[in-house]
């Protein structure tokens, strides 16, 4: 077979090759045309009329109390339910939360907070709960309570209450949400296990933009 | 019925799981293998059952667990060590041990051992196998995996067979091997570099996935750029050396004598 033959070959056979060049293009095309959004537009669920930035008080991995309201107020607040040993969704949304603070401008990330409450609060000590945030993102503010603070606080925060399961890894139901409250300490939008870190980049200057002092 | 490896979002545990499709696909490669090399009249050497062997125990070691659930479903590096394996080692491995005692002479055979059609294939498969969204919407569906991995082998069998393929299949003369396969290591350099420089983790599948002794998705998918080139490039180098220096040879051997045939066959000295 000679190259014009093997030429005349792929002539052909044009059409196929180009279903399936169309193929490949289309599929990467749908994830950038399903990606497509009005600019104002949150990759999150909005919450819509927004709920008030919640009065909870818990305490700090250093002993303090931490009054949620007086101590976040106008800030950017982004709070997570969860616990050291969890397997996946926690270390997965700090961590996507982290990789996208160390892409914004210091000006912007010195303008928000991320808090994270634990929901395992008899494993989870002051020394373990500082250990594991710390070696995710130094930043972020570890909360704890009993277990009664802590249920007060999801219903505070609308989210379902936690529960320890009896397995042997001590697993915790908790909800999978981030609640992201703006400076005009309103909770504005709900991230579920999911958001990844595109979706972060693009959503957290327009949270930051809302309610920002004129 | 788990039968392939797939991505679960479970988290990892190196608790061993069973896929007993991959046994049966590896153990029909050894079978067709071993067919293709009990074909020649003198029987196998020991040499080309050496390479067979090699092969088979690449292509398993390569779907198999742990690479195979780690690759599927956690970690964009793993899954780039499975491509490796499978297309720069099991492939070129299986072909090499063929081609010591086979003399292929059918139309399909010549046709396939056109370089234009070993890059188009190859590239081809590479593009499509490393698109974000395929990847993401076949990786967690077993048949998708199984998919995305049997295409990493048909991409290598494809990529070598116009290296490998022997008299009088083969079209290409040692310094027309050399080319080629210089020319194959060019086009993966595009997606290996995406994977290196890209700001923010492509495969929403790995960037999701639960996290393996805290690897960063970004890190991983680094370091899956790297393995890309750094690992896969220097076989390819490897096979060039090869490929010349039974060139240098056999041209010191022919001195004097006609020029050698332009269809030597195996790649490796047997």
């Amino acid at each position: 077979m000679t190259a014009a033959s093997i030429l005349r070959f792929f002539l052909r056979r044009d059409r196929v090759l180009a279903w399936v060049a169309a193929l490949a293009v289309g599929a990467s095309g749908c994830a950038a045309a399903g990606g497509q959004r009005v600019p104002d537009a949150l990759h999150g669920s909005v919450v819509d009329p927004p709920w008030p930035r919640p009065h909870v008080t818990l305490v700090t991995t250093d002993g303090r109390p931490f009054d949620f309201f007086e101590a976040t107020k106008g800030t950017l607040t982004l709070v997570l339910f969860g616990y050291t040993n969890c397997p996946d969704v926690c270390p997965m949304h700090l961590g996507t939360i982290a990789a996208v603070k160390n892409r914004l401008t210091g000006v912007e990330a010195n303008r928000m907070k991320v808090v994270f409450i634990t929901t395992d609060p008899e494993r989870d000590t002051p020394e373990v709960l500082s250990q594991w945030l710390g070696s995710i993102d130094r930043e972020v503010i570890g909360l704890r309570g009993t277990r009664e603070q802590v249920a007060r606080a999801e219903d505070a925060f609308h989210l379902g209450r936690s529960t320890k399961l009896q397995d042997p890894r001590g697993t915790v139901e908790h909800a999978a949400t981030v609640v992201a409250i703006t400076a005009d300490d309103s909770v504005r939008a709900l991230y579920p296990f999911g958001t990844r870190q595109e979706d972060w980049l693009d959503d957290l200057p327009k949270l930051l933009a809302r309610g920002k002092t004129p | 019925m788990t039968w392939w490896c797939s991505a679960t979002g479970l988290p990892w545990t190196w608790e061993w799981r069973a896929y007993p499709g991959i046994w049966i696909v590896v153990v029909l490669f050894a079978v067709i293998l071993a067919r293709s090399l009990g074909r020649d009249a003198r029987g196998p050497s020991r040499r080309a059952v050496l390479y067979g062997a090699t092969a088979v125990i690449a292509l398993w070691i390569g779907l198999d667990w742990p690479l195979g659930t780690l690759g599927s479903g956690y970690l964009l590096s793993v899954h780039t060590v499975q491509y490796v394996l499978l297309t720069f080692g099991a492939a070129p491995l299986a072909l090499h041990a063929v081609s010591l005692g086979a003399k292929p002479r059918g139309r399909v055979a010549r046709f396939l051992a056109h370089p234009l059609v070993g890059l188009a294939g190859f590239n081809l498969i590479l593009a499509l196998t490393h698109v974000p969204s395929f990847v993401d919407a076949l990786m967690p569906n077993q048949w998708g995996s199984f998919l995305v991995e049997m295409g990493w082998l048909v991409g290598g069998l494809m990529l070598w067979w116009p290296v490998q393929a022997p008299a009088p299949a083969s079209r290409l003369s040692d310094p027309l091997k050399m080319g080629y396969l210089f020319l194959s290591t060019i086009p993966p350099t595009i997606p290996s570099a995406i994977l290196v420089f890209a700001d923010l983790p492509l495969y929403r599948l790995y960037e999701l996935a639960p996290r393996v002794n805290g690897i960063s998705a970004k890190a991983d998918q680094q370091v899956a750029g790297l393995i890309m080139k750094l690992v896969a490039d220097p076989i390819v180098w490897l096979a060039i050396g090869l490929v010349f220096f039974r060139w240098q040879r056999e041209e010191r051997r022919d001195e004097g004598s006609p020029p050698p045939t332009p269809h030597s066959s195996a790649l490796i000295p047997s």
